[in-house]
């Protein structure tokens, strides 16, 4: 989504106050070598550079002021297809997380590429033949190959 | 010579040469698959490469990422879809070469002044390197500092439209190496309790998702269009290509120095020194009037470009420890975290390892070749994969990925909150390559500022009283000022103009 640079430019300006308001607080040692100071410049350089950008944006010669204000949302945003694309990705990362320690890698995994395939537009029988396909041969990669102790659930280790 | 000797030594093994080949055809498959970049292509590498000797894991990224640069003219010349940015400049005289019938030219070409490019900036790189390395070993924290500054100036400088917008992807990264302890004090700084953010934030998390997963979102969030099975070519490619050699001698040799030096500029990778070798080699031409229309001679002159700026981005990476592009970052990253810190002291200190990244870089030139050649060939099937088998796919691998450097959950949210996050700035124009340098170079300018500040016990002044360290520090600050000064001084012509 296309957001008006009076937006984003305030988002900056609001991360440079946390960054710096965080900072107040960090204990400081005597010297010059104190933790406070390289926060502070990175802060007061979002500070600055923020409202530089939403002050620009304000400027900008515009048909109408509103234009500064309003949101540019995208095709993908009405259709639900594509919403649902776009949304299953980072979900998928984030379940893979909270599942896998429960179910295993593999069964997860599966059922996460499966249903990721379906909204990339695969019909079912390829798509849950290419999932489980793809999910044994990356996984064993991972855990035979580089031997990297992957979350193996319910499943005995020797099966990942 | 006994240090060649040994060079070659960690070079000619099993491993090393089998992952070399292994990172070659995964960059073949990467670059040749449209939309997906070179640089996704070794941020998918990197946790691979956490397993491996330090040889083969910059073997494996050298590989990878001159394969992709070169197998993106594959889909530009078969589909008129560049693969990678880097093949843009001169996709319209690879396809104009194929209507006309000319698909074994058009590749054929690319292929052989690539490889010659390569070679020439590894040839540069070999020999300008130590050079380099001599005067930076007199730098101190102070001219650290300033270069490592400059270098973010610059890369962010040409990072983007937005100037001001790159500047706070760079801000980002500084910011996000903040997280942790205190490189000075070891004082806990933004971990809110959590302690796995103690020991920062994840550098392959932050690459992974910056490069990979912002990628797949952005394609998730496009309408999906499946590429047509195009025609194939054969061994016929490579017939007349040393007489072809032989006749742009002239632009594959200026090609070459221009990548070169122009990869070896911060912030200016492949793509950009493609576009301007490109342009010089149409402004110098006999027959710039066929640019655009399928004239092999421009292909010569920007084809060489983009590979030899691989190479050139080395110069800054291997000598200062500074990285000059995306790339180079990820490599800078990956040596440290292999406990390999780049500058001039790994020159004196480890001069066989150096040798052996010369040897890899000849070693994954060479490989264009007879791997170009077998995707030329296979490269229909790839270019005709559908979206459904391939996201997914790569998506797997982000996650296994990012999980496998340190077997922690925790770096699957940092990946979910980055991907997202460089998705939605690239989409409001904030470009993601500053905020990766930001992070590989945060530690450096945060450690270097500090212990600088404590030698010139806080006084500023300090830091411009050294020749060197004076002249980087004006420097930047000019980098920092001119634009400014410009972008003021064309508002008011304007406005004048309009009274």
């Amino acid at each position: 989504m296309r957001l008006p640079d009076t937006y984003t430019g305030l988002a900056v300006a609001c991360l440079g106050g946390f960054v710096v308001l965080r900072a107040t607080g960090f204990p400081e040692p005597t010297g010059a070598a104190s933790p406070r100071l390289f926060p502070y410049i990175i802060g007061s350089a979002f500070l600055v550079l923020g409202l530089a950008i939403a002050a620009r944006s304000l400027c900008a010669p515009q048909g109408r002021v509103t234009d500064a204000f309003r949101p540019l949302a995208n095709d993908w945003l009405r259709r639900p297809r594509h919403l649902l694309r776009v949304l299953l990705i980072p979900a998928t990362v984030v379940l893979f997380g909270l599942l896998s320690p429960v179910l295993g890698t593999v069964l997860v995994a599966v059922s996460l590429i499966f249903l990721n395939a379906l909204a990339w537009q695969e019909k079912p029988v390829p798509a849950l033949v290419s999932s489980v396909v793809i999910c044994v041969t990356v996984t064993l990669f991972f855990t035979k190959v580089m031997r990297v102790p992957l979350p193996t659930g319910p499943l005995p280790g020797l099966w990942f | 010579m006994d240090v060649f000797l040994s060079s070659l030594e960690m070079v000619l093994t099993v491993q090393v040469l089998g992952v070399i080949l292994l990172g070659a055809v995964f960059g073949l498959f990467v670059g040749a698959t449209p939309g997906l970049s070179a640089t996704m292509a070794v941020a998918l590498l990197v946790p691979v490469t956490f397993f491996l000797s330090p040889v083969a894991a910059i073997g494996a990224i050298v590989a990878c990422s001159a394969m992709s640069i070169f197998a993106g003219d594959i889909p530009g010349a078969l589909l008129r879809i560049p693969g990678t940015p880097a093949s843009a400049a001169y996709m319209r005289e690879l396809d104009a070469l194929t209507q006309k019938g000319r698909l074994d030219l058009s590749l054929g070409l690319s292929m052989c002044v690539s490889v010659t490019g390569g070679l020439i900036g590894t040839l540069v790189l070999v020999v300008a390197a130590p050079q380099l390395a001599r005067i930076a070993l007199k730098f101190s924290s102070f001219e650290y500092f300033w270069l490592a500054l400059l270098g973010l100036s610059c890369a962010t400088m040409v990072a983007g439209r937005d100037r001001l917008k790159g500047m706070v992807s760079l801000l980002l990264g500084l910011a996000l190496t903040m997280v942790g302890l205190d490189v000075t004090t070891g004082l806990p700084r933004y971990t809110f309790g959590i302690i796995d953010l103690q020991a920062g934030v994840s550098l392959i998390a932050v690459m992974i998702g910056a490069f990979a997963l912002a990628e797949i979102l952005r394609t998730a969030s496009r309408e999906l269009s499946r590429p047509q099975k195009p025609a194939t070519a054969g061994l016929s490619i490579l017939k007349g290509q040393f007489g072809n050699l032989w006749r742009f001698k002239l632009p594959v040799l200026r090609g070459s120095l221009m990548g070169t030096v122009i990869g070896a500029l911060p912030g200016a990778g492949a793509d950009i020194a493609a576009w301007i070798a490109f342009a010089v080699s149409q402004r110098f031409s006999k027959v710039r009037q066929n640019y655009g229309k399928g004239e092999p001679e421009a292909i010569a002159g920007s084809a060489s470009a983009n590979n030899a700026a691989l190479s050139g981005s080395y110069v800054p990476a291997l000598v200062f420890g500074i990285p000059g592009d995306s790339i180079t970052a990820i490599v800078v990253g990956v040596l440290v975290l292999k406990g390999i810190q780049p500058g001039p002291m790994v020159l004196l200190t480890s001069p066989d390892l150096v040798n052996a990244i010369y040897i890899v870089f000849v070693l994954a030139n060479l490989l264009i070749i007879p791997l170009g050649l077998a995707a030329v060939m296979g490269g229909r099937h790839v270019l005709g994969l559908r979206p459904g088998l391939l996201y997914p796919a790569i998506l797997l691998m982000c996650v296994l990925g990012t999980f496998a450097t340190n077997n922690a959950l925790f770096d699957l949210w940092t990946l979910a909150a980055i991907g997202v996050l460089v998705w939605i700035m690239e989409a409001n124009d904030y470009p993601a390559a500053p905020m990766v340098l930001g992070l590989v170079l945060g530690k450096i300018v945060e450690e270097s500022f500090m212990s600088s500040m404590i030698k010139a016990d806080g006084n500023l002044l300090g830091f411009f009283e050294r020749p060197i360290a004076g002249t980087l520090g004006v420097i930047t600050i000019l980098v920092w000022l001119v634009p400014l000064l410009l972008s003021l001084r064309g508002r008011r012509v304007v406005r004048s103009e309009l009274s």
